[in-house]
């Protein structure tokens, strides 16, 4: 599970974002704006579904690519990266082991094919025979022991795919094409551990991987490599000559660093940048934004990320059911998806987004039922004792703070929403930003009553290490210190099901008792919406975005003639 | 003056030892620490024995005085640490880091003086009159204009409405060919962040020069230089003038280091390379090499411009002696 960084800005560029669009609001007052722009109006649907391109029309060769990064990697390393941001570079330069296709299918990525033994403990790679690093040398079982032996090893920072590799027992060569590598367990979601980009052995054996020569110029598998990396302005990809996977259409791919969103927005006007993920005040003003229709389109879809409320569940004011319940039923969302995202978000009822696989689409969410929250929370013992219209329990009032990422702007106003939701129902909630590192840090310490956070689940359903109850503060990752034992039984049961659809059922379970429990408002999934210019061909969307699946935007091209809008 | 020079010097070094302790201090009282950061970045959270294992590779997990008396004997030998982000040499993101934002920043001083020093003379000679009093005005009324918002007003016209200016950014991806070309485009790049650092110092500096320029010519020398025959426009530039300056000399060691990490929003809206963005980041990052080693080049910074001012004013002053 990860962290989705949309949500979670804290960039200076995100808060510069509300100054800059009211200098713009007070420049077209003065400069005498043409016209005043037509309201959309509330009622129309906005299109959010996918999009495969991929098929239509013949890739031109040729071109230069220019993408947004919304921050500098702090390193390319494609073991070590931690950020959106160097995920969206690597991709291009570093083949996974095993790649996911558009539908999230693993297909073969550096290894063509692979067989895994019954008990799912013994895995046999065979790697492709043309895979080859820039310099034109083969890739070899070696490189992907000393990769896969090097992210397990604890001295790694290898954040992202340590957690996959847990358990590994044994790596070994069977040729220099075939490996073989064993594991102490089973673990049915074995297969997203081998999503895993290859580094090279012979540039690395001996030295200190901290300092590897990866981190700024990973050594290429890929359609592309590094070129130039010029630190806070950009990063040039050029095409890997060594590459003799599908040929990808652009010469050249260049990532502009640009913190800005309101500066991005223009580049992409001016043809100076193809792509950028829109806020949703910016999806809105580019709907009646003549320049932007003539040169660029939006594509919106819903990813695999979704928005909850977390409450502390050991916290004297959320340890019971019906309190956290009555909770949810006191967010307007259906007024928060129309309001605040104008019908581009849905409600959820469970801790998965609803394309994933495993979400049961047959637990309704809560509904937004003041009264009956009034019911459950007179049933947990709330009511005014003292009549000065804020509720108590056992002498202790019903006020807490709701922590969320400082820089969030959707987190703002729905935090806002929700307090003055409560504020009706006797509740005294209080919205506090706190920077990023010390709102991570309260996190993982439990040190809340509440927060208020997105999620970006990857194609891997388990939640083990969020859920279970072991997993508690301050040394894992259940934040919420959920507890139930039901619950942990069923993790652990779906981690070694091997059988589909016995899994499934598993999840579903789990998703029933999580929703009964209800330790978070999971509140809803807004859509990720992406500007792109008119000349960009090939694109796809999918739930894990544009990028992380093969072969991204490696597969798109400028058409010679863009369609006009 | 020498001796001055080199005691000033040493002196220095307590001083910027100082200011380091209580940078890394502050540092450490800030919630969160670098694995706390590093989910700041979005893509993943960290398990507890993850994230003490990256404090162990950081040395984190040691006491706070043997992590500081690591750093003050590394720096010591000119060795300022790897930073936690991208491993590379504080020393080499700073050099990568300080042209941009020294190049920016001169010109901005320049720019600054160019214009403020003749509109501080010319407010002088004519006080009291319309242009005096509107000039003061509007230079009052660019200072108090936030410099994001002089930023997107000047953007909104010059790049998006005219389009004359790029949007962001030191040079275009693919420069023109030529010396000439090349150099005009990187000049159009700079046209407007120069244009944001340099209008808010406008009225301080032009303040200064003018009041500067009416104390003196109301002083008996310059009544005097009057008295023998000079025009007035000798009083004012061979008497006055350069006495009204000498404030301007103490301003400059107090600028200098303003500059240095000053720039921080206008280097974000313009994509600028500068240090304000380095230490910025490193800051959010808690990345605690580069937030020393920036802080250390700012303190050096600072004191030099300081002992230069100083030296300068004894030069410019020959009422001031330093022994």
């Amino acid at each position: 599970m990860r962290l989705d960084p949309g949500q979670n800005r804290n960039r200076p560029g995100e808060r510069l974002r509300r100054g800059a669009r009211s200098a713009a609001l007070l420049f077209a007052i003065l400069g005498g704006a043409a016209c005043r722009r037509p309201e959309i109006s509330r009622s129309s649907p906005a299109a959010v579904g996918f999009l495969d391109e991929s098929g239509a029309g013949i890739p031109r060769d040729g071109g230069t690519l220019y993408r947004r990064l919304e921050g500098e990697p702090s390193t390319l390393n494609p073991l070590l990266q931690t950020d959106d941001w160097a995920t969206s570079v690597v991709a291009n330069v570093a083949r996974n082991l095993v790649d996911y296709d558009k539908k999230l299918r693993p297909v073969g990525g550096l290894a063509e094919k692979w067989e895994v033994s019954p008990d799912s403990l013994t895995w046999t790679f065979h790697l492709r025979a043309d895979a080859a690093w820039e310099d034109g040398t083969p890739v070899t079982s070696r490189d992907a022991i000393f990769t896969l032996k090097t992210a397990a090893d604890p001295k790694v920072p290898a954040f992202l795919f340590a957690p996959g590799l847990e358990g590994l027992e044994s790596a070994d060569e069977l040729d220099a094409r075939s490996f073989r590598v064993r594991f102490k367990k089973p673990y049915a979601f074995r297969t997203s551990a081998f999503n895993i980009p290859l580094v090279s052995e012979a540039r690395n054996r001996g030295r200190d991987f901290l300092l590897s020569p990866d981190d700024r110029a990973p050594f290429s598998n890929g359609p592309y490599r590094v070129a130039r990396w010029k630190s806070s302005e950009s990063i040039e990809l050029v095409r890997n000559p060594a590459f003799k996977g599908p040929r990808a259409p652009f010469d050249r791919v260049v990532f502009r660093i640009l913190p800005d969103a309101v500066q991005s927005y223009r580049a992409l006007e001016r043809g100076e940048v193809d792509e950028m993920r829109l806020s949703t005040e910016q999806w809105r003003a580019a709907a009646t934004d003549a320049r932007f229709t003539r040169c660029c389109r939006t594509a919106l879809f819903y990813d695999l990320s979704y928005f909850y409320i977390g409450y502390n569940n050991r916290s004297p004011v959320f340890a019971d059911v019906p309190t956290r319940r009555a909770m949810t039923m006191l967010l307007d969302r259906g007024r928060l998806v129309r309001d605040l995202f104008f019908g581009t978000a849905r409600i959820l009822s469970g801790p998965w987004a609803a394309d994933a696989e495993v979400y049961d689409s047959t637990v309704a969410p809560y509904p937004f039922d003041p009264a009956g929250a009034r019911t459950l929370l007179a049933q947990a013992g709330w009511s005014d004792s003292d009549g000065d219209g804020i509720l108590d329990r056992g002498g202790r009032k019903f006020e807490f703070d709701l922590l969320y990422g400082a820089g969030s702007t959707s987190a703002q106003q729905v935090c806002e929403v929700f307090q003055r939701d409560l504020e009706k129902a006797g509740i005294v909630c209080r919205p506090r930003a706190v920077e990023w590192a010390a709102f991570t840090k309260r996190m993982d310490a439990g040190e809340f009553d509440a927060i208020a956070s997105s999620w970006s689940g990857d194609p891997n359903p388990d939640l083990s290490g969020y859920w279970a109850s072991s997993q508690g503060p301050p040394n894992g990752l259940n934040n919420l210190s959920y507890a139930n034992p039901e619950v942990d039984r069923l993790l652990d049961a779906a981690k070694v099901e091997l059988d589909p659809a016995r899994r499934l059922d598993l999840f579903h379970r789990i998703h029933r008792l999580i929703h009964d429990d209800e330790p978070a408002t999971f509140a809803f999934q807004s859509a990720q919406k992406y500007a792109l210019s008119r000349s960009i061909g090939g694109l796809v969307t999918t739930p894990v975005g544009l990028y992380r699946f093969w072969p991204g935007s490696a597969g798109w091209w400028r058409r010679a003639v863009p369609p006009a809008p | 003056m020498i001796a001055y020079a080199a005691r000033r010097a040493l002196l220095a070094i307590p001083t910027l030892a100082g200011i380091i302790l209580s940078v890394f201090l502050l540092m450490r009282l800030a919630p969160g620490d670098p694995a706390h950061a590093a989910s700041r970045r979005g893509t993943v959270r960290i398990s507890r024995a993850s994230a003490d294992a990256l404090r162990r590779t950081y040395g984190l997990d040691q006491p706070l005085a043997w992590q500081i008396g690591r750093w003050f004997s590394r720096a010591a030998r000119l060795d300022f640490g790897e930073s936690f982000q991208d491993h590379r040499p504080v020393a080499r993101r700073i050099a990568e880091a300080l042209p941009f934002t020294v190049a920016l920043n001169a010109l901005a001083l320049l720019l600054t003086f160019g214009i403020a020093v003749p509109l501080g003379v010319a407010q002088a000679r004519r006080a009291g009159t319309f242009f005096d009093r509107a000039s003061t005005r509007f230079l009052f009324l660019l200072y108090s204009t936030p410099s994001f918002w002089m930023a997107m007003i000047l953007l909104t016209v010059f790049a998006v409405r005219l389009e004359w200016l790029p949007l962001f950014g030191v040079a275009s991806d693919v420069p023109p060919r030529g010396a000439w070309p090349a150099f005009l485009d990187r000049a159009a790049h700079l046209a407007m962040p120069l244009a944001c650092l340099t209008y808010g110092s406008l009225a301080f500096v032009t303040g200064l020069v003018r009041s500067g320029v009416r104390d003196q010519m109301g002083q008996e020398y310059v009544v005097a230089a009057r008295a023998r025959g000079a025009t007035e426009s000798q009083a004012l530039w061979r008497h006055a003038f350069r006495n009204a300056l000498l404030p301007l000399i103490t301003l400059l060691g107090l600028i200098v280091p303003a500059f240095l990490s000053g720039s921080v929003i206008v280097e974000q809206i313009f994509a600028w390379p500068g240090l304000g963005r380095l230490y910025f980041d490193a800051i959010l990052a808690r990345d605690y090499p580069v937030i020393l080693g920036v802080t250390l080049l700012t303190g050096v910074a600072t004191l030099a411009a300081t002992l230069v001012a100083d030296l300068l004013y004894a030069a410019a002053d020959p009422r001031v002696r330093y022994a």
